[in-house]
């Protein structure tokens, strides 16, 4: 199997990260790297990489950490407004289509005129009982969408 | 107003009312801004460095922090903190290669001199802005190969940290990041 790790490789990347490399770096370490392929190529490769992270450091220019903070409050409220308003559209359309075909059967119920009016009693309940059923309906179409938006939303 | 005009009031009234009770959970403004001051200059450079876009990492810099704002995961001390933080960096940065790498360009040859040419993915290439020759180099690792070389020699990170950050195994972290460090090295060439 061939060999991929070191038992000096910690060590090794420990001199690299604490800048001993190549100059503070004791000979019996140095003497390893030079022989050893895996810490070699740590060496090289973690040398390289660790100076080009400090070099970019400074240079690294990133937004204000409270204009990142303003955007993120922004974008949160804006999704909490798209959330709500689908919510509140598709509720509506279904509480429109609802209202209609209750004001359809009310109509047809206290309606003589019309051809296919419901038997007497349901007339006669429909006619006792068609402005609470009404007032029942606008109170439902009013909290509706409140409730199913309570009860779907995550956000 | 109109009836719709007042849902829509009272049901916006309810919804930033539930946002400030979920916002319960998330960082305040002060712990926010302080973990960013710590931390956002290791995070653009790594995402500028694994994407090998600038302008690039000044977006996913955004996403990434929003994602881990908004989370309102809680972390056990800092450092598990950051690693939340590399994670989702990680994540969004292969989202957007993925997303690149749907629309291939022809590749592009480099090292024209050498006896073997190497070819990579000219928007890579192109991408890296500077043209050491590491950046060069590291243009022809494997996304997960750069973030791992990165995680551990530029921010020094554990093998278990990488496992955590990248998504792999933590038996797995240390042979990946021998074949990376054994790729970056062929390709940067035997030192004279």
């Amino acid at each position: 199997m061939k060999r991929t790790d070191c038992p000096l490789e910690q060590e090794t990347l420990a001199i690299v990260h604490a800048g001993r490399w190549p100059d503070s770096c004791d000979e019996a370490s140095r003497a390893h790297i030079d022989v050893c392929v895996t810490c070699n190529d740590i060496v090289r490769v973690a040398t390289l990489v660790a100076n080009d992270y400090q070099t970019a450091l400074p240079t690294a220019h990133v937004p204000n950490s409270g204009l990142i903070w303003w955007r993120m409050q922004r974008r949160q409220r804006q999704e909490a407004v798209r959330t709500a308003s689908r919510v509140i559209t598709i509720v509506q359309a279904i509480a429109v289509a609802a209202g209609v075909a209750v004001a359809i059967g009310i109509l047809a119920a206290t309606s003589r005129a019309f051809p296919f009016a419901p038997s007497d009693l349901s007339r006669t309940i429909l006619t006792q009982w068609g402005i609470p059923l009404i007032i029942a309906f606008a109170a439902w179409l009013a909290l509706a969408p409140v409730a199913v938006y309570l009860a779907v939303s995550k956000d | 107003m109109d009836f719709t005009g007042v849902m829509n009031d009272a049901l916006l009234a309810v919804a930033g009312a539930r946002s400030k009770s979920e916002a319960r959970g998330l960082m305040d403004e002060e712990t926010f801004r302080a973990f960013y001051e710590r931390t956002s200059r290791a995070v653009w450079i790594y995402l500028a460095r694994v994407t090998g876009d600038r302008t690039l990492a000044d977006d996913l810099l955004q996403e990434t922090y929003y994602r881990f704002y908004k989370a309102g995961a809680a972390h056990q001390d800092e450092g598990h903190r950051r690693n939340s933080l590399f994670c989702i960096a990680t994540n969004i940065a292969r989202d957007t290669h993925r997303r690149n790498a749907r629309h291939p360009l022809e590749p592009l040859e480099l090292n024209e001199a050498a006896e073997e040419t190497v070819t990579i993915d000219a928007r890579i290439a192109e991408r890296f802005e500077e043209s050491t020759d590491l950046w060069r180099a590291m243009a022809q690792l494997k996304p997960i190969q750069r973030e791992m070389l990165w995680l551990a020699y530029a921010l020094g990170s554990s093998h278990a940290e990488i496992a955590e950050i990248v998504g792999v195994k933590s038996g797995s972290v240390k042979i990946l990041l021998f074949r990376a460090r054994r790729k970056l090295a062929t390709l940067l060439g035997r030192p004279s």
